[in-house]
């Protein structure tokens, strides 16, 4: 080995390590939004798989050389568009760079023996299942010259392919510019360009006029109109080289390739939704005017009165659209929700299977970001105290490899995300020993759904020797809040030495919801629907009381009451309620009772500003028709809290 | 002697360079990190013999081969193209646009040398 390949290689490790960290952040930019990656970040992907293969393979690491080699064949075939984009691929992408990372650290001329096998098995069959590559007549219909035909790499001729089936017109530009500025010139006509179309190819040439110039001619594939590139580029010679076919009525021969979807920054669309909400209110007002004017005209009174529903229900399908345009599934927070896991899994020991189901279902964009934290925090407490080592695991007759799965699905108004484990579970005796000796319980029974219920509560983690002998319990007060404040609820279930399932129940966007409006003494609340399972009327005298709990008869079956009137101490002492919402609290059925209920609505939920921010058991706020702010209840955090106070007092 | 490397990966072009400026050789390599500073290095030096990498953004190397060899006064520069050895089309692109040679990664040193050696022979025959 000459001095050079020795400095090279110790230089290897640093440069190496470089290249992954691009590479990972282009790929979290895929994550993002993988429907409508750039074809730019892909090929530059592959460029830095590219690099990344021939350091490796002239320095002799040749491990890192065979699977960056693998990995420039994959994305290749991406970059070709024979490969599509699935979430299974960007998993494999992250593996592939997670294992990179582990050779890079670990690399030594000689390479420890870390096995790249099983990666390698899974990269060949994308590679595989490969589509043979699009047909290149298309081509033929580009008035190209030869000397610009062959200058174009592989991969700019398939963008210009894929331009030409996604029905777009084909120009060259031509632009001449002095040598002295000519890369900040050319640059930004490139970025203008790139605004409205995708600049394919950029070919440098001779000053036509003779001087001392550089011309460039750039080949440029859009939608828009020759005047339109005109006025982006200012002094340019503009050919139209293929021109926008006339489109076909649905169903034309390419099938529409062409992906609709624009990005849009989430605050705008928050912002149009607030404006729809005031519009909202505005039309309000106009049904009243309606009423006023139909007593002084009643034909105009009327006409104005049919304008107003027509506005109305426009409104409500604008409010539809606009909430569904903050959707975006959770299959992107899973995987890498999973990779975190497995990383975990390797630095602990253990073997670790997951599993992800409903990658599909769509939630707010606002709730997936905030999200993260509290699934990863679950699935973190599965790998590091659910899950056994695989002595452990096989010691007890379970598969060596602990299973970690992750579900998501819509179930009525809510989407349902559950996290389970086949782990050690959770020892609810010790959970019990533990609430005795913090003093939160006192002898007696205590039903296994309060014990779960502690779990959840702050200060509870800190007891050491819970966390060693149930094996869970850490943070999970962080968790529950931060799901509360997406509106949701979350709820164990866990089976000793058999595992854990973690059930996180959310609303499916935070921007409107149903409510049932209630009266309690003179005030007004707003009770989310999704909440309630039946509405009962309350007969006089079926209350009964025994101690200082009251129960009512729903349903053959004796539920406890929760007096709103006592919780939100409009007037206390008068629990003359006439209505009671049955509402479920894990299996158990409370009810509501409550004065009146005055009918249901759907509102748009307004956050309720600092002073009650954080305070349990409100919602939001919302505005009723007349103008008058009411309070959104929260009732599973009302309920657990009645659930440990009753706790407390049992 | 001058010779330009053309490449956007600096860990590629700074072992290329390394590679090239030997020990007594009389060899000096200017690096460029994309087409653009290829462009743009070009007037300032008299170049012996250019090496470029094919895949690049903005620029690509098939594009500055066409450049130089449409160019007065760059055209009798001799070309050699790096490629791998899946980018076959885009090799043989190369040659019909008038590279001299290409080299295909992986290489060893000795094949660099060799075939470097030949290019600058090319370029001393034009003089």
């Amino acid at each position: 080995m000459n001095d050079d390949l020795a400095r090279s290689r110790s230089d290897f490790t640093s440069e190496a390590g470089e290249l992954i960290d691009s590479l990972a952040l282009d790929l979290s930019e895929i994550e993002r939004n993988p429907k409508s990656v750039a074809p730019s970040v892909i090929n530059k992907i592959f460029r830095e798989a590219h690099s990344l293969k021939g350091l490796a393979g002239m320095l002799g690491f040749e491990k890192i050389a065979a699977l960056a080699h693998l990995l420039e064949d994959v994305l290749d075939g991406l970059r070709m568009g024979r490969i599509a984009l699935t979430s299974d691929l960007i998993e494999l992408l992250g593996d592939v760079l997670e294992k990179f990372r582990m050779l890079v650290a670990g690399v030594e001329p000689g390479e420890r023996a870390t096995d790249t096998e099983p990666l390698a098995v899974r990269i060949r069959q994308f590679v595989k299942s490969a589509a043979s590559s699009l047909g290149s007549d298309l081509l033929s219909e580009v008035a190209l010259d030869d000397q610009t035909r062959r200058s174009l790499t592989e991969y700019e001729e398939h963008r210009l392919l894929e331009n030409l089936q996604q029905q777009r017109a084909v120009f060259s530009v031509r632009v001449n510019f002095d040598f002295s500025d000519f890369d900040e010139r050319l640059k930004a006509v490139t970025v203008a360009l790139n605004g409205v179309g995708e600049v394919v190819s950029t070919l440098p040439g001779v000053d036509p006029s003779g001087g001392s110039g550089i011309s460039f001619r750039l080949l440029f594939a859009s939608e828009v109109a020759e005047q339109e590139i005109r006025t982006l580029v200012g002094d340019a010679s503009i050919e139209v080289l293929r021109a926008k076919p006339v489109l076909t009525p649905a169903g034309d021969v390419f099938g529409g390739a062409a992906s609709p979807a624009v990005r849009v920054d989430i605050d705008l669309v928050d912002h149009l939704i607030s404006l729809i909400g005031e519009l909202v209110i505005e039309r309000r007002r106009l049904e009243e005017l309606s009423r006023e004017l139909s007593q002084r005209d009643r034909r105009a009174g009327l006409e104005l009165s049919r304008v107003t529903r027509n506005i109305d229900r426009r409104l409500a399908e604008l409010q539809i659209s606009m909430v569904s345009v903050r959707m975006v599934p959770m299959g992107q927070l899973f995987s890498r929700a999973l990779r975190g896991g497995r990383k975990l899994a390797r630095e602990l020991g253990k073997q670790l299977e997951v599993t992800i189901e409903g990658g599909q279902t769509v939630l707010d964009k606002r709730m997936v970001d905030q999200l993260s934290d509290p699934i990863f925090h679950l699935i973190r407490n599965s790998v590091d105290h659910g899950i056994e080592s695989p002595q452990d695991r096989t010691g007890k007759g379970k598969n060596p490899e602990g299973l970690v799965a992750l579900r998501a699905f819509h179930s009525g108004n809510s989407v349902v995300v559950e996290i389970s484990d086949d782990g050690r579970g959770i020892d609810l005796e010790a959970v019990r020993d533990t609430a005795r000796e913090m003093g939160w319980i006192q002898g007696g029974d205590v039903s296994r759904h309060a014990l779960l219920e502690l779990l959840f509560r702050p200060g509870f983690s800190t007891a050491s020797r819970v966390t060693d002998v149930s094996g869970r319990g850490v943070g999970l007060d962080v968790v529950r809040k931060n799901i509360e404040e997406l509106r949701g609820t979350i709820k164990l279930e866990t089976t000793l030495g058999e595992g854990t399932t973690f059930r996180i129940v959310l609303p499916v966007t935070l921007a409107t919801m149903s409510v049932l409006i209630v009266r309690v003494g003179s005030e007004r609340f707003a009770v989310p629907l999704s909440s309630i399972r039946e509405i009962s009327r309350v007969q006089p005298g079926s209350v009964r009381t025994s101690g200082n709990r009251d129960t009512l008869r729903i349903r053959e079956e004796e539920v406890p009451v929760l007096h709103l009137g006592s919780l939100v101490s409009a007037s206390p002492g008068t629990f003359g309620g006439k209505y009671a919402l049955l509402v479920m609290d894990g299996e158990h059925g409370v009810a509501v009772v409550v004065d009146e209920v005055e009918g249901q609505q759907e509102i748009l939920i307004k956050s309720v500003g600092e002073r009650l921010r954080g305070v349990r058991g409100v919602a939001g706020a919302t505005e009723l028709s007349e103008g008058e702010i009411v309070v959104v209840l929260d009732i599973e955090s009302l309920l657990s809290q009645f659930a440990s106070e009753s706790v407390e007092t049992a | 002697m001058k010779i330009l490397v053309v490449e956007d990966s600096s860990a590629m072009r700074s072992y290329l360079a390394s590679l090239i400026e030997e020990k007594g050789n009389l060899l000096e390599v200017i690096e460029a990190s994309s087409g653009f500073d290829a462009l743009k290095a070009l007037p300032h030096h008299k170049f012996d013999a250019i090496l470029t990498d094919i895949n690049m953004p903005d620029i690509n190397g098939l594009e500055l081969v066409s450049f130089l060899k449409s160019h007065p006064l760059y055209r009798s520069i001799p070309v050699m193209v790096i490629s791998t050895e899946n980018t076959e089309e885009d090799r043989n692109r190369a040659v019909a646009l008038g590279a001299e040679d290409y080299l295909i990664k992986p290489f060893t040193v000795e094949e660099l040398q060799d075939k470097l050696q030949r290019l600058l022979r090319v370029s001393s025959d034009h003089e």
